[in-house]
Order: C-alpha cells, then sequence, then structure tokens
C-alpha cells in the first residue's frame, strides 16, 4: 500500500537541478561538493557565489571522504520517519580537510563510544526509495 | 575613563503582558507592552517619537505596530532582527539616537506568539513547510532547530574539559530557585538535580530542563537621556557600557565556536566603555536559551577561565545566597522567553531596586543577548548610577 503522504515524509525531496550533483555524486559513493576555481574555497551547502573570494566559478568535485568528529551529540526524539527504529541518533559535526564543518549523522556505531576528535570516513545510506544519504562512520 | 556616552541614556520605561499562554497575536500583545511602558515612565504616547520593532521565532510583529499604536509622527522608526542579540542592540542604538538629539523617547519592542491553542509547546516552532532535496537535509539528519548544535556545544565542553552533566543541572536548578523568589515566573515549582536527570531527553546531552521555556508576550522598553529620566516616575537605569560582537565560523573548520562565543570580544569592550572591571559587576543577566550558554558565556566573559565554568556554577554560587548572583528571575529556563527581553526585564527590576524577595546588590548589572549558535552577541552594563 502506499501513503503518499508519508512517504512524501520518509525520503529525500525531489532536487533541482543545481543540487542534482550532491546527490548524484552520493548514489556513486563519493561526497561531491562545490568547489571554487578562483580561490580553491569549499563550499557547502549550495551557494551560487564563493563567500570567501566572491567568484561565482563553483564546480563539483568530489571530497576526500575523510573527517574528524568536532562535536556529537544523541538524538532522543524523532522529527522525520528516517529516525524512527534508530533512536539515539547520533549527531555530529565533522570537520573534513577540505576546510568545511559538516552537519551529519555518524552510523554503525555505539552512541556511547563517540568522542571529540574520531576519526571517521564518509558512508551512505541507501534508502528502500534508491535515495542515497552521505553519512559518516568510524574509520 | 568612562566613555563620554556612559551613563548619558537610561531606561525609564518597563511594560510586560502577561507571559505564556496567552492566547493573543504578537501584535495585540506588542501594542499593549507599549502602552505599558508608557504607563510605567509617566509618559504620554505624544511624547514617544522613536520606535525600534523586534519580533520572535513567529515574525508575528512587524514594522506597522506603529499604526497599531496610533502613532503619527515618529523621528525614528526601523525594525530590527539580530535574534537573541536584538533586544540589546535595540537599546543600544536607542542610547545613541536620544544621545544625539535625534528622538526624545524611543521604544524599543519585542513579541512573540509560537503557542497555539490546543497545541503542545513541542510544536511550537514546528513547521510544515516541504523543502527542496539539499535544504531538506539538516531535519533528515535530525537537525531540528537550535538545540542540537547548542547540545553539540555542551559535549564537546564536556569531551574537552571533563565538563558534567551535574553541573549543567546545577545551573537550571539556581535558575529555579530563583524562579520561586518571583511570582510573574512560568514555572516556580521546586526542582532538585534528580528531577533534572531524571527530565527527559531531548538531545542528550540536553534533558528538557536543559532548555528554555517557550512563551507568548510582549515587552516593551523606553529609553530617553539621563537628564530627561530623572523627571519621570521610575527611578533611572543608567547605561553604563554596551558592545557587540559577532561570529560567523559555524560552518568551517579551523574555528571553536560551540567552546568560545563572540562575548569574549564583547565583555571588555563594554567594561572599558564603562570604566568597569570584571570584579565591580555584582550580579549577571545572562541569555540562557540552553544551560550551557550560561556557562560559555561565563567563561567567556572571564568571571572563571574556559574550560572551568562547571566547577565555577557547581556550588550553586549563581543561585539564591550564592556569590555571583545570576538571572534573579528564574531567566528563559523558568520564568519566560522573550528572547534578549528577558534578561533586559530582570535587570531593569533589579536596578530599580523592585526585586522584592529576590531584590540583590544592583550596583553594576551585566545583561547579555546572544542569537544564533552563539554567533551574535550584544551586552549592556546598566546601574542605579549614573556613574
Amino acid at each position: 500500500m502506499t501513503d503518499k503522504t508519508n512517504s512524501e515524509r520518509a525520503w529525500i525531496p525531489a532536487a533541482t537541478q543545481a543540487t542534482q550533483p550532491f546527490f548524484d555524486g552520493a548514489a556513486e559513493g563519493k561526497l561531491r561538493l562545490q568547489l571554487c576555481s578562483g580561490c580553491n574555497t569549499w563550499a557547502y551547502p549550495l551557494t551560487t557565489r564563493c563567500a570567501n573570494c566572491g567568484s561565482t566559478k563553483l564546480q563539483w568535485q568530489d571530497a576526500s571522504g575523510e573527517g574528524t568528529v568536532y562535536s556529537h551529540a544523541k538524538l532522543q526524539r524523532a522529527y522525520h520517519p528516517r529516525h524512527k527504529q534508530r533512536l539515539p541518533l547520533v549527531l555530529a559535526q565533522v570537520d573534513i580537510p577540505e576546510g568545511l564543518r559538516l552537519m551529519t549523522n555518524l552510523i554503525d556505531v555505539d552512541p556511547a563510544a563517540v568522542c571529540v576528535g574520531d576519526t571517521v570516513v564518509a558512508a551512505f545510506e541507501t534508502f528502500d526509495d534508491g535515495g542515497v544519504l552521505p553519512v559518516f562512520k568510524k574509520a | 575613563m568612562a566613555h563620554p556616552m556612559s551613563g548619558k541614556a537610561a531606561i525609564c520605561g518597563l511594560g510586560m503582558t502577561e507571559m505564556g499562554r496567552v492566547y493573543r497575536s504578537a501584535t495585540d500583545l506588542a501594542t499593549e507592552a507599549v502602552f505599558l511602558a508608557l504607563g510605567d515612565a509617566g509618559l504620554e504616547k505624544s511624547q514617544l517619537d522613536g520606535l525600534l520593532v523586534n519580533a520572535g521565532t513567529t515574525r508575528g510583529v512587524n514594522l506597522g505596530l506603529h499604526r497599531h499604536l496610533g502613532l503619527q509622527e515618529l523621528n525614528v522608526l526601523t525594525f530590527m532582527q539580530g535574534f537573541g542579540s536584538t533586544a540589546g542592540q535595540m537599546i543600544q542604538y536607542a542610547a545613541m539616537a536620544v544621545e544625539n538629539g535625534m528622538a526624545d523617547y524611543i521604544a524599543c519592542v519585542f513579541a512573540d506568539d509560537p503557542l497555539q491553542e490546543g497545541k503542545r509547546t513541542g510544536d511550537a516552532y514546528a513547521s510544515g513547510q516541504r523543502r527542496e532535496a539539499m535544504a531538506s537535509l539538516n531535519s533528515i539528519y535530525g537537525y531540528a532547530g537550535a538545540i542540537p548544535m547548542y547540545a553539540m556545544g555542551a559535549q564537546r565542553h564536556m569531551d574537552t574539559f571533563g565538563t558534567r552533566q551535574d553541573q549543567l543541572g546545577q545551573i537550571a536548578v539556581s535558575q529555579r530557585q530563583w524562579a520561586g523568589l518571583n511570582e510573574q515566573a512560568t514555572k516556580r515549582e521546586p526542582m532538585s538535580l534528580e528531577d533534572y536527570h531524571n527530565s527527559p531527553w531531548v538531545v542528550e546531552p540536553f534533558h528538557v530542563l536543559d532548555c528554555c521555556l517557550v512563551s507568548n508576550g510582549g515587552v516593551a522598553v523606553i529609553v530617553t537621556t539621563a537628564e530627561r529620566a530623572r523627571d519621570l516616575s521610575q527611578p533611572p537605569v543608567y547605561i553604563r557600557g554596551f558592545a557587540q560582537a559577532h561570529n560567523h565560523d559555524t560552518g568551517r573548520s579551523g574555528h571553536d565556536p560551540l567552546l568560545q562565543g563572540p562575548g569574549v570580544k564583547a565583555g571588555p569592550r563594554a567594561l572599558a566603555m564603562a570604566d568597569a572591571k570584571l570584579e565591580d559587576i555584582t550580579q549577571c543577566q545572562i541569555y540562557d536559551c540552553y544551560t550551557y550558554t550560561v556557562l560559555v558565556t561565563l567563561e567567556d566573559y572571564g568571571f572563571c577561565k574556559k574550560g572551568e565554568g562547571g566547577a565555577f556554577v557547581e556550588d550553586g554560587k549563581l543561585g539564591p545566597g550564592g556569590s555571583l548572583p545570576t538571572n534573579t528571575g528564574g531567566g528563559e529556563l523558568s520564568s519566560f522567553y522573550m528572547w534578549g527581553m528577558t534578561p533586559v526585564t530582570e535587570a531593569v527590576i533589579q536596578a530599580r531596586g523592585q526585586g522584592g524577595a529576590r531584590q540583590m546588590p544592583n550596583d553594576l548589572i551585566l545583561v547579555t543577548g546572544n542569537g544564533g549558535i552563539l554567533n551574535y552577541h550584544s551586552n549592556l552594563i546598566l546601574s542605579p548610577q549614573a556613574a
């Protein structure tokens, strides 16, 4: 049975032409982000103009996929269908060598065993509808 | 030597509506607050020639407030938005404007109406908005509102410095003790550390009792010159010092914005303007959206060393009978949540000596406002004495 309302809430909404490369990258197992050709500064989330130098020459490029936990917390209440059955869900801000701090999740980890400074790598969570969400897991 | 502006402007009127589950529009609450402030100051509406407006989460009040107030001619009028730092900012800009003769009496107004009849408090900030894929990622990851980011601030402090849950809890307990002495506070029933630990998790390490209340209400304060304030109904509350500092490091690595907020820069600037030392501060009204915000702000201002905030608050020194009375009305955690107006209102009450059972030494009162994720910061140093 298809419950349209529920499935709409459960899955990632449609990307726009501008954000599609991020999700195409995820489907290929890559953390694909924008890189400014003018000054080599990475950007996330989507932008149309580099916040560092003002250039509009932003290109999609695959990041290293490496990261370090800046901080973390445990979500204890579900705000989205994805969160149900998996509380506590580990929220983490992950510093990547590209100079960004990503708001993401750590998966496949004991929530009590996460600590600031943990080394992590990009991982990809696939939903029933084929949507893919970039996350991180312990290295 | 104090800055030439120090003590030259004053808060002369305070208007506070009923707070909490009061189901009226933000515009109506704002309007009532201004009339209450005029009455409090002993001013006629026709004397009010400036209006600064700030809306809360619902964006329910705007520049059109002047029409609801029937204000025909104004010399200063604008809408401002710096989130939790706005209340302090409005008072700063009003002080500069009256001192420069742009206007005589400027009302600074905040109102919010997130609580709706028949809906739970937890639904107050929920958005039914459906977004594009990338814009929806944060909610899919579980970042709903500000709580997760502040919780991660607390967790980074815990992992880095060994700060304990008990120490965050003591901040909530101390403030609840103050609320017990404040008849206007929403949450007055006694709370123990055990109650704190038993309170449900929201985003661990935050329990429900680490988080501010959700309130409907409106607040207005009227700013004028020190000279004019002395001829009005209430004891003047002199504006001795103020500053702002803002940072936007949240999305980039290489900074540590969750362990150190912009208060570290705004504090010394305001103290210099007032020609005061930190030791001269006799009480604090600290923006307390979460327990951790109080801890990190006290550290940023230098009341203790960075990393030692947990041990600093642990003995209850922020509460009644403690050596650094802080958030003496119960704060946003236990009294009501009117963004930066919560600390401002209590500071005005204390500076006037109208705190009743909770009145504390008021020579120099530090007021802080914080918005974003420790991004936007303003402060005020208020006093019953002009110098």
